[in-house]
């Protein structure tokens, strides 16, 4: 009877023992459960934060096929305008300035002029030293390209005049922003290695557009855009031809215009 | 692209202040009325818009998958409005909360047909028209198993949720009743009893009359729906557009031919050239119009509204709202309200006139 009784005991025992054994571990396993739900969540939370933020940079099928496959291959040949601007003699203003005005100034510039694009619909594709690139009709197709590239031109032509003003009351010199407008086929896409990553166009008139900048120099002017975009122009731009002149890596003399000025409305 | 609600940034002051009604108040806790009904006051078509919008038009696209692409449409447009509503609606018919953050993070889930997700795919891409699909998008469609009829459908959802995340984002609507009833607890007590109803309210297919003196813009699109009732909804919303007397029809061709440009709908494009040959618009006129966005023969006003709908092609949610806001300036509230429902239906229009590729 004792016996059978001291069984029982120690059955009983061990059942509640490996109850509590049980519910320990699940009780474990709910937990780690739960912190994996939480980790997931933080983990699919930051990679939508991400794919929020590309998706500014690049078409959302791009990003898509990017985090689908790791590289995206959807290269495309679109009609773009390409937009250059730079600051004239910038090497030896930034010779006379301390790096931290430098910074500064150089800041104000990219600011003004950034606005200035992408309020017009274009889109900044690149920083180059103190020169900015930046394509109108890409990611985001664009029928009027053209056109709101010569606007954002002038609009940042605007932008800088008032930013000089500011330079001025800090007794800074004052910056000489030139623009270079061309437009085209180019192939857009994403390109780079896994790990950097960026959607650009690569094309003659990306080199076109910087020579066509560069030539501001040669004809004195600010704003000069390519025999390509001024039909995109109506009678409301004041548009001067200038003469045609040879620039490397074309075999024919480039026909530019110069743009003075827009009368809106 | 937004992947939870909480993601979007939306104006939280409406463009224009709501109309006090008791009776859609009453209707409102019940989840019947819509928070449309009470701004689009008094532009009667856009009212009667926003009627069929809520109804099923389209019996050949199960209702299901009618939800899921206003769900996804909406997120795409980052359209608050809309998201909140469609997910309430998905999570009323018993979609689970779990099953919908699927969906949310990607259509690449396990739980959705490989038909569903061609459709939602066909779908977002109608949206953003970003470039225009293509003869080939419509192919996957077919060999995805839809008929003729059935993809007209899916792109006229698509496109009308194109419209109707404008309307919402451009007057920055509030979120709709039915996401407070599916979040109330005594609703979601009832839920089981009450998702049959739902259902089949939900399921009943609406039937408009065919408005017989309709001759504005979008009469290909009505010719490619034949055989659907979306048909008589789109031209009854369309009619009622084109004979108001709020703006011009000036005005109003001028909304479409800019929107179809900017698009690059050819056929959208040709039917309002021609609605302007009718306010006597030459067509040199139109071609320096739609090439510049600018013509001596534009008074200030109309040169503001060319400039505004130019600007609702692309969609940046705070970018519109700050348009709107902008662009209501010095206007009566019915003007604004027919501008942003026309320049909307001009765009749902020039989307889901992919659909006459295959007509």
């Amino acid at each position: 009877m004792l016996t059978a009784t001291a069984r029982w005991i120690g059955v009983a025992a061990a059942s509640i023992l490996a109850n509590a054994v049980l519910a320990i571990a699940l009780s474990r396993m709910r937990r780690r459960a739960q912190f994996l739900a939480i980790a997931r969540e933080k983990a699919t939370l930051d990679l939508q934060n991400l794919q929020q933020a590309f998706h500014q940079f690049a078409p959302q099928r791009v990003v898509e096929e990017v985090i689908k496959r790791g590289v995206s291959t959807s290269g495309e040949i679109r009609e773009v305008t390409v937009l250059f601007a730079d600051i004239v003699e910038f090497t030896a203003l930034s010779e006379t300035l301390s790096p931290e005005t430098l910074v500064r100034m150089l800041n104000g510039y990219f600011e003004a002029a950034s606005t200035a694009v992408t309020h017009h619909g274009g889109h900044v594709a690149k920083f180059i030293g103190d020169g900015v690139m930046a394509i109108f009709g890409a990611p985001e197709s664009n029928v009027w390209h053209s056109l709101d590239a010569v606007i954002a031109a002038l609009a940042m032509r605007e932008a800088i005049a008032r930013y000089n003003q500011e330079l001025r009351k800090q007794n800074l010199p004052p910056l000489d922003v030139r623009i270079g407008v061309h437009k085209g086929n180019v192939v857009a896409g994403v390109v780079g290695s896994k790990e950097n990553l960026e959607y650009t166009v690569i094309g003659d008139v990306v080199n076109t557009a910087a020579r066509i900048e560069s030539l501001t120099r040669k004809h004195g002017v600010d704003i000069l855009i390519s025999a390509d975009v001024r039909p995109a122009l109506d009678s409301r731009f004041k548009v001067r031809e200038l003469p045609p002149e040879y620039v490397k890596g074309k075999a024919e003399p480039v026909v530019t215009f110069a743009v003075e000025a827009f009368r809106d409305g | 692209m937004v992947y939870s609600l909480d993601q979007i940034d939306w104006c939280e002051v409406p463009l224009v202040p709501p109309m006090p009604d008791p009776a859609w108040e009453k209707a409102a806790a019940t989840g019947k009325a819509t928070t449309g009904a009470k701004y689009l006051t008094p532009v009667r078509w856009l009212l009667q818009a926003e009627e069929l919008m809520q109804v099923r038009v389209t019996p050949n696209v199960p209702v299901v998958l009618g939800g899921l692409i206003g769900l996804v449409v909406a997120m795409d447009n980052s359209c608050r409005h809309c998201y909140g509503a469609f997910r309430s609606m998905l999570r009323i018919m018993g979609y689970s909360e779990a099953l919908i953050r699927r969906l949310e993070e990607s259509l690449a889930t396990n739980e959705l047909t490989k038909k569903e997700k061609a459709a939602l795919e066909f779908a977002r891409k109608v949206s953003r028209s970003a470039p225009r699909p293509s003869e080939s998008d419509l192919e996957e469609l077919t060999a995805a198993g839809f008929s003729a009829i059935e993809i007209a459908e899916i792109a006229y959802l698509a496109g009308i949720n194109a419209c109707g995340n404008r309307l919402a984002t451009l007057i920055a609507l509030p979120p709709d009743p039915l996401e407070e009833v599916e979040a109330n607890w005594f609703t979601k007590l009832k839920r089981p009893f009450s998702r049959k109803d739902f259902r089949a309210s939900a399921s009943r297919v609406f039937s408009a009359r065919y408005p017989a003196d309709y001759s504005g813009p979008g009469r290909g699109i009505l010719e490619a729906l034949k055989g659907s009732p979306a048909e008589a909804a789109l031209a009854t919303v369309l009619s009622g557009a084109w004979n108001s007397s709020i703006t011009t029809r000036r005005v109003k061709a001028l909304i479409f031919a800019v929107v179809a440009r900017g698009l690059s709908c050819d056929a959208c494009e040709a039917e309002a050239v021609q609605a302007l040959r009718g306010e006597g618009w030459t067509d040199a006129e139109i071609e320096h119009l739609l090439t510049y966005l600018a013509s001596e023969k534009l008074d200030p006003f109309e040169l503001r509204v060319l400039h505004f709908a130019r600007e609702t092609v692309r969609y940046q949610t705070r970018r519109l709202q700050q348009l709107a806001q902008d662009f209501a300036t010095g206007l009566e509230r019915d003007v604004l309200l027919e501008i942003i429902g026309l320049v909307a239906y001009a765009n749902g229009l020039a989307r889901m006139s992919i659909m006459l590729h295959r007509c």
